[in-house]
């Protein structure tokens, strides 16, 4: 069985006489282990879909089945349980509390989920040295460079060992150095941890780490794109192609 | 066009401005009510005395009115400022659309014309109705009758709130002016950007801050407890002063040192949100030690002027109606000019009959009698350090008086007490003072005994016997040494009096003849004053007339005034600080929407944030609170040593009503606050 199948969803803007697809009859699976992720230019309904797995927006139809339960169904403290002990989230800003240390940050996560306070420490230190940031878990957001943050934030993401970690755009706000690190330990967390990562991205080289890639454009599925053996750079140049002529078919469409 | 964006701003920004505008609105209502009390009083049917009550009570309202409007003035104005402060983004826009400073300061304008203007009808309109519940009390507090209920508007009241009101609102007017003049639009933009810094004080420092404050705050308690009667007026405000010093030592370095402890307790840190919550908690009163400090003193000063103003309203009334069981007293009694100088008691019927008056002629019954006194009484035997000791030594001044048993008895027959027992060589000690019962009582215990006019006489009862002479509107009998009617001697005889009730009791004849009484006495003092100048009479006197009409409207006098003084200052204290609370509680939860939406994003339940933000928003409002109640245990002790002058016994259910009030008042700031806050960040999540 997949971790994740997504059947069919739309998700519609607008009144009876205008409505707008944001997302278009759109179906996909992810395996258990898997480091998928979703690309397409402005507009093309990447965040939505994410944000639609993620439990934050509601489809309009369809299902996403994770481990078997319609998520779609699931209503109020039933979501954020499910929300909570299911799904760990990275944000393009971060999304970091600024009133807390890195460390308190990343312990947070695991406190809201009633783990007990004494197996709390062995775990954020554990999550901080895989992504190197345990010497910045005593310091405050504000005192961090924007990498830093990003790999803390992952880390509360990971910490709780989730079944899929959720990425929307996680490198947006990071320099190019930053962005390969985190990208690394990623892929790293991904490939020693068997994190299953769903990441949206309109960055080719920050794909080019996944093991594979759909490409969505006017919220309909255009290309799907699989690592197999291929190096990451071999992959970087297939993604840079099928980009391309994501972007030349916008072009005709103007 | 500016108006319409005035008006769309109030709407818009609503959540911030409900609060400020419901304070202001209990401002102007609590403002009109207590300035229509005179006018409330002044329609009730008050006797002479009564009516002259009423002008008192309205002159010191009008007074204490000036510094209400002072109090809440500077509140408006605080919070007008912090609210503009907040909208700087808002007037960023403005200016790089290109309108002039000119016409956003109109924008304001107009909004604190709008705010103004409803603020004044809406409170006046509230005060109009909450005065005539107030109508009831006022009536209660002059222990009039209401008569039949009228609907009163108090035209007076309105022009002074609208006069008042109008004066603050131009001075924010004004302030505003000046602030948009001096707005730069970089600064404006960049204050958006300001990123939340979290400083944690330095714990060695914070530890060594609060030892001070609390040191500064024991020294200060120690001080006013000690020996309260002893305090000056001015030793009183530097003891104040030391408090506040405290109060703010202690706020500065509570909040870090509570993080540290609650930190320290990985247990209790680490469980559900609590690491969010106390760090919340923490930041939230560093940026507000100095309001708090205010807040907490004003608190403090509330629940001590309201519990002991209900005290002594309480005690007096209590104690006038059992302190006072006659109608009339004439206490004739000769000035001792030094102690050696002896004058010679002086009859007071024979006195008034000499001019032609009767002074027992308004009674129904009376009785006429005179005490003694003995330069040399003492007290021997006993095996205390207080025996031998002369009893004016602890304060009760001049000689202490001695009465014959058969005349309290009689005395005591006309009050419709019981009578006093006591054998052949035995006396008594009659107190209803509690520091002139607590010596008396030590002595009797101790096995003391008198010596009085040559003879030694031995005590009846173990401790002194509750009782009194004097008509008196509190319990200030300081000590009577009552005894057998043979043990005295007629050259010591001292002051006499002539106690009793009117034989007419109708009200407005009653009047009539208590006005009768004081001219006669006028009289008769003015005749002595003339014989005393012929050189017929030696020795001054004075008479003393003391009537139950009398003391009852003093007693209304000093109880109404404290009442509706300290209610109006406390409800405006009470008001002034739930309203700061409230506004930067609401503000705060506004900065922290963007904390919340994480939170939820990371899977935290709302229920779970619910709780987060009830914590938070109490311990905001509790600590002032729970500081100030901690003052204020120490400042009652201070409060109780003068209450208990006045006689009254307990505090218990003053205290009681004060504690209602304050969860009335500032309990109904913090719920409101914490349904608002529930609602800014509810309404943050969903937008996002």
């Amino acid at each position: 069985m997949k971790l994740l199948s997504v059947r069919n969803i739309e998700k519609r803007y607008g009144h009876k006489f205008n409505v707008t697809k944001a997302i278009d009859g759109v179906s996909f699976g992810v395996d258990a282990g898997e480091f998928v992720a979703i690309m397409g230019p402005s507009g093309s309904g990447k965040t939505t879909l994410l944000n639609c797995i993620s439990t934050i927006d509601t489809v309009s139809s369809g299902q996403i089945l994770l481990e078997g339960t319609d998520i779609t169904k699931l209503k109020g403290a039933a979501l954020s349980d499910f929300r909570r002990k299911n799904l760990g989230f990275i944000f393009q800003d971060f999304n970091l509390l600024d009133t807390l240390t890195a460390y308190e940050n990343i312990a947070l996560a695991l406190s809201i989920q009633k783990i007990v306070p004494d197996r709390i420490d062995e775990r954020v230190n554990a999550v901080a040295k895989q992504l190197g940031i345990a010497d910045v878990l005593e310091k405050y957001p504000y005192q961090m460079s924007g990498g830093q943050k990003q790999r803390v934030a992952a880390a509360r993401a990971v910490v709780t060992s989730p079944r899929m970690i959720l990425a929307d755009e996680p490198t947006g706000a990071l320099d190019s150095k930053s962005a390969k690190m985190l990208l690394e330990r990623l892929s790293y967390l991904n490939q020693r941890r068997g994190a299953t990562i769903l990441m949206v991205t309109h960055d080719s080289l920050s794909a080019s780490y996944a093991s594979r890639i759909i490409f969505l454009k006017d919220g309909k599925l255009f290309y799907q794109l699989k690592r197999g053996q291929a190096s990451r750079k071999q992959l970087f140049g297939k993604i840079l192609r099928v980009v391309a002529t994501l972007e030349e078919g916008q072009g005709d469409a103007r | 066009m500016l108006a319409r964006l005035s008006l769309a701003n109030i709407r818009r920004s609503l959540r911030d401005y409900a609060i400020y505008f419901c304070t202001l609105v209990i401002g102007v209502a609590v403002f009109y009510v207590f300035n229509a009390v005179s006018s409330q009083a002044a329609a009730l049917p008050l006797t002479a005395g009564g009516s002259h009550v009423a002008k008192v009570l309205g002159d010191a309202l009008a007074a204490i009115s000036l510094f209400v409007a002072a109090v809440l003035g500077l509140l408006i104005v605080y919070a007008s400022r912090f609210l503009m402060k907040r909208r700087n983004r808002e007037f960023a826009l403005y200016l790089l659309l290109g309108m002039s400073k000119r016409q956003v300061s109109t924008i304001l304008l107009v909004e604190t014309l709008i705010i103004g203007i409803g603020s004044l009808g809406v409170g006046l309109v509230v005060g109009v109705l909450l005065s005539q519940l107030m109508s009831g009390l006022v009536a209660s507090l002059f222990d009039a009758s209401m008569g039949a209920y009228r609907f009163t508007v108090s035209h007076d009241a309105i022009t002074k709130a609208v006069r008042n009101f109008a004066i603050m609102y131009a001075i924010v007017m004004l302030l505003n002016r000046r602030a948009v003049a001096r707005m730069k639009l970089i600064d404006l933009m960049q204050s958006e950007r300001r990123s939340e810094q979290v400083r944690l004080k330095n714990p060695v420092l914070c530890v060594v801050v609060f030892v001070i404050g609390v040191a500064l705050l024991a020294l200060a308690y120690i001080a006013v407890t000690l020996e309260p009667l002893a305090i000056t007026g001015a030793a009183l405000t530097i003891h104040i002063i030391i408090g506040i010093i405290g109060t703010f030592l202690v706020f500065w370095s509570v909040s870090g040192l509570f993080l540290r402890i609650v930190m320290s307790m990985r247990d209790v840190y680490y469980r559900d949100l609590n690491c969010f919550t106390f760090r919340q908690v923490s930041s939230k009163i560093n940026t507000v030690v100095f309001s708090m400090t205010v807040i907490c003193i004003m608190l403090f000063f509330t629940i001590c002027m309201l519990s002991s103003a209900f005290a002594l309203r309480n005690g007096m009334y209590a104690n006038f109606r059992d302190r006072c069981p006659a109608d009339f007293e004439v206490r004739h009694a000769p000035i001792a000019m030094g102690s050696e100088e002896h004058v010679a008691y002086d009859d007071v019927v024979e006195r008034y009959a000499r001019y032609g008056f009767d002074v027992r002629a308004p009674l129904a019954d009376c009785v006429h009698f005179h005490t003694y006194s003995d330069p040399s009484l003492s007290f021997v035997g006993g095996r205390s350090a207080a025996s031998g000791m002369a009893p004016e030594a602890y304060g009760s001044g001049g000689d202490t008086e001695i009465i014959r048993v058969s005349d309290y008895n009689a005395l005591r027959a006309l009050f419709g007490r019981e009578q006093l027992e006591l054998g052949e060589g035995e006396f008594a000690i009659i107190c209803d003072f509690d520091k002139g019962r607590a010596f008396y009582d030590r002595m009797l215990k101790d096995g003391s005994q008198l010596e009085v006019f040559g003879r030694t006489l031995s005590s009846r009862y173990r401790q002194s016997q509750d009782g009194f002479v004097d008509l008196s509107s509190m319990r200030s009998n300081a000590g009577i040494v009552v005894v057998p009617d043979d043990a005295v001697d007629e050259a010591g005889a001292s002051i006499d009096r002539v106690i009793g009730n009117y034989a007419v009791q109708d009200g407005g004849q009653r009047q009539g003849i208590e006005e009768q009484c004081r001219a006669e006495r006028d009289a008769v003092e003015g005749q002595m004053d003339a014989e005393a100048d012929a050189g017929t009479l030696q020795g001054s006197y004075f008479i003393r007339l003391i009537t139950k009409d009398q003391i009852v409207s003093e007693s209304i006098t000093s109880g109404a005034l404290m009442t509706f003084v300290c209610l109006y200052i406390g409800l405006v204290f009470l008001v002034a600080s739930g309203a700061i609370l409230a506004l930067r509680a609401l503000t705060d939860s506004v900065d922290s929407v963007s904390r919340y939406e994480t939170l939820r994003k990371i899977g935290v339940d709302d229920r779970d944030i619910d709780r987060s933000l009830l914590i938070q928003t109490g311990l905001f409002f509790l600590l002032p609170l729970l500081v100030a109640c901690v003052h204020a245990v120490f400042g009652m002790r201070f409060m109780m040593a003068f209450i208990t002058l006045v006689g009254v016994e307990s505090v218990f259910g003053s205290i009681a009503l004060t504690v209602l009030i304050i969860l009335l008042v500032y309990g109904g700031y913090f719920v409101a606050t914490l349904a608002g806050s529930k609602r800014i960040i509810e309404a943050g999540v969903r937008s996002a």
